[in-house]
């Protein structure tokens, strides 16, 4: 498994808000780390940093040996097979079977356009997809388009295509956000159970501090795009969560030091 | 119920308009009164081309169906010229979207490049296209096909450009996230989502490539187009008719089919 490492990471949108500021802490490898922070913190956006969905204005994010920030575009792709992704609002492909959605995890070791279609990729690769399909229990809707389905047999699909991919590493964005308390519980529950059981690296943005304690080794603390916070767990003050979100994004604006971009 | 008077006016009744719209507003009704002055349309003259009409209507019938065969091949023909042209039209047209999508684009250079190109293979008419490809590869359906091809990679590269700029980015995200080509994201997620819409504008562009090949016909790419161009010249206005009836019926028939389908995949 990887470890994960993240050196003064600062992202500037074009806009000039500051949503990344200095960011860095480390994962070792098999460590799971949540994230906690207030709409806005800038979560999401470090999340997109660590896969280069986002280019950061400064800083680097080395994966193993691999330094992300640093990659050609071909590198790149070969380091992103090894890194599974889950997100909020899901990203599977609506109109296409969640079969089809859970074989696309194999898009990234893909030898030629026979990967693309169900009926041309190869047995292996199919019978895979099936099996991920039938580890988060969904085996029985595997014909089902995407867009029949509940909220959180989608997030389930997607499990099974980060799990499809076979990653050493997994970034989870909100996974429970959209969905219900029940069904949330249950998506946390196999998430876990998948990490724990392949000992995933793995970094997961929440908002809900009670899953945060109960899924997390370490947590970290984003506030206004700095980290205010980083422990294990077990040290955690849960007084000190509290306050992560009580105070006003306005309030934390204001703290934030000019930075130098160079 | 009374209500209390107020020291506020009401907003003015008219407003001036700018004075753009006024110069654009008095140049073209200057036009269309000139345009109204020179058809020369005269009461006089419309009575006398009413009586033409009935001339010409009692020339062509009983419309003459002793070239039946010959001219349903023709028209065969015109069907099949529109629907080769159609069909490598919106081919061509979805790596020229690809390249004219703000999303898909490689570069903001080849974006302006590509939209600059589909705009002017929209500009120039196909008829003029037809003349032009006429003149390079002889008569004959060739250049007709040719110039459908041309006349439905404007119109649907644009469209497909369009549709592909709406798509929504989280799935094209997450198999960008996991690795895969950007082939395997153009038809892993792309294609999926926009593949109804484009053979519906597909479809659409079908329909007016079948009118477009009737007339590409008449300047001699080939079709029925080119009968029909025969009888007029020959006054044969009563196998004229005969042409003129297939023809309505073939568009009608391709507009119905393809609207039918339309219907099921929207």
């Amino acid at each position: 498994m990887r470890s994960l490492q993240v050196n003064q990471l600062t992202k500037v949108y074009a806009n000039n808000t500051l949503a990344l500021n200095q960011v860095s802490f480390e994962a070792r490898p098999g460590e799971s780390i949540v994230v906690l922070g207030a709409n806005g913190s800038g979560k999401s956006t470090l999340l997109r940093c660590l896969i280069g969905l986002e280019k950061p204005t400064a800083g680097r994010v080395f994966l193993g040996d691999a330094e992300i920030t640093a990659l050609p575009k071909a590198r790149l792709r070969t380091v992103r097979r090894q890194v599974g992704m889950v997100f909020q609002h899901f990203n599977l492909v609506k109109n296409l079977s969640a079969f089809h959605n859970v074989l696309q995890g194999a898009l990234g070791r893909s030898r030629g356009p026979w990967y693309w279609f169900p009926a041309t990729a190869p047995a292996a690769e199919r019978q895979r997809a099936m099996d991920c399909l039938a580890q988060v229990n969904l085996a029985d809707l595997a014909t089902q388009r995407v867009d029949t389905l509940s909220g959180g047999q989608r997030q389930r699909v997607a499990i099974a295509r980060m799990l499809m991919q076979n990653p050493d590493i997994v970034l989870v964005d909100e996974p429970v956000a959209s969905l219900d308390p029940k069904a949330g519980r249950e998506v946390m529950d196999l998430l876990y159970s998948i990490v724990r059981e392949r000992g995933l690296t793995m970094v997961c943005n929440l908002h809900q501090l009670d899953l945060a304690t109960t899924y997390g080794d370490r947590i970290i603390g984003l506030s206004a795009g700095q980290v205010v916070l980083n422990e294990p767990v077990t040290q955690v003050n849960t007084d000190a969560l509290g306050w992560l979100y009580q105070r006003s994004a306005a309030k934390a604006q204001s703290e934030i030091p000019e930075v130098q971009i160079g | 119920m009374q209500i209390e008077p107020c020291s506020l006016h009401p907003p003015v009744r008219w407003k001036r308009p700018s004075p753009f719209l006024f110069v654009i507003g008095v140049v073209i009704f200057g036009v269309f009164l000139h345009g109204v002055s020179i058809s020369g349309l005269t009461p006089e003259r419309m009575a006398r081309g009413v009586f033409r009409l009935y001339e010409f209507l009692s020339d062509a019938f009983p419309p003459d169906l002793t070239r039946l065969p010959n001219i349903l091949q023709a028209t065969l023909e015109t069907f099949e010229m529109a629907l080769v042209g159609t069909v490598f039209g919106a081919i061509l047209s979805l790596p020229l979207a690809l390249l004219a999508a703000k999303n898909t684009t490689p570069h903001p250079v080849i974006y302006r490049l590509t939209r600059a190109v589909i705009g002017l293979l929209r500009a120039i008419p196909d008829l003029i296209w037809g003349l032009i490809f006429i003149v390079v590869v002889g008569l004959g359906p060739g250049p007709g096909i040719l110039a459908i091809t041309v006349d439905v990679m404007g119109f649907c590269g644009r469209f497909f450009a369009e549709r592909i700029e709406e798509i929504e980015p989280g799935p094209v995200d997450a198999l960008r996230a996991l690795g895969a080509s950007q082939a395997g994201i153009v038809v892993g997620a792309i294609l999926p989502e926009t593949l109804a819409s484009f053979v519906a504008s597909t479809l659409f562009s079908l329909e007016s490539s079948v009118r477009s090949a009737v007339v590409l016909g008449l300047v001699g790419a080939g079709g029925i187009g080119v009968e029909l161009a025969t009888s007029m010249q020959l006054l044969r206005y009563d196998e004229a008719l005969t042409i003129i009836l297939v023809i309505f019926f073939v568009v009608i028939m391709v507009e119905q089919v393809s609207s039918a389908i339309r219907k099921r995949l929207i």
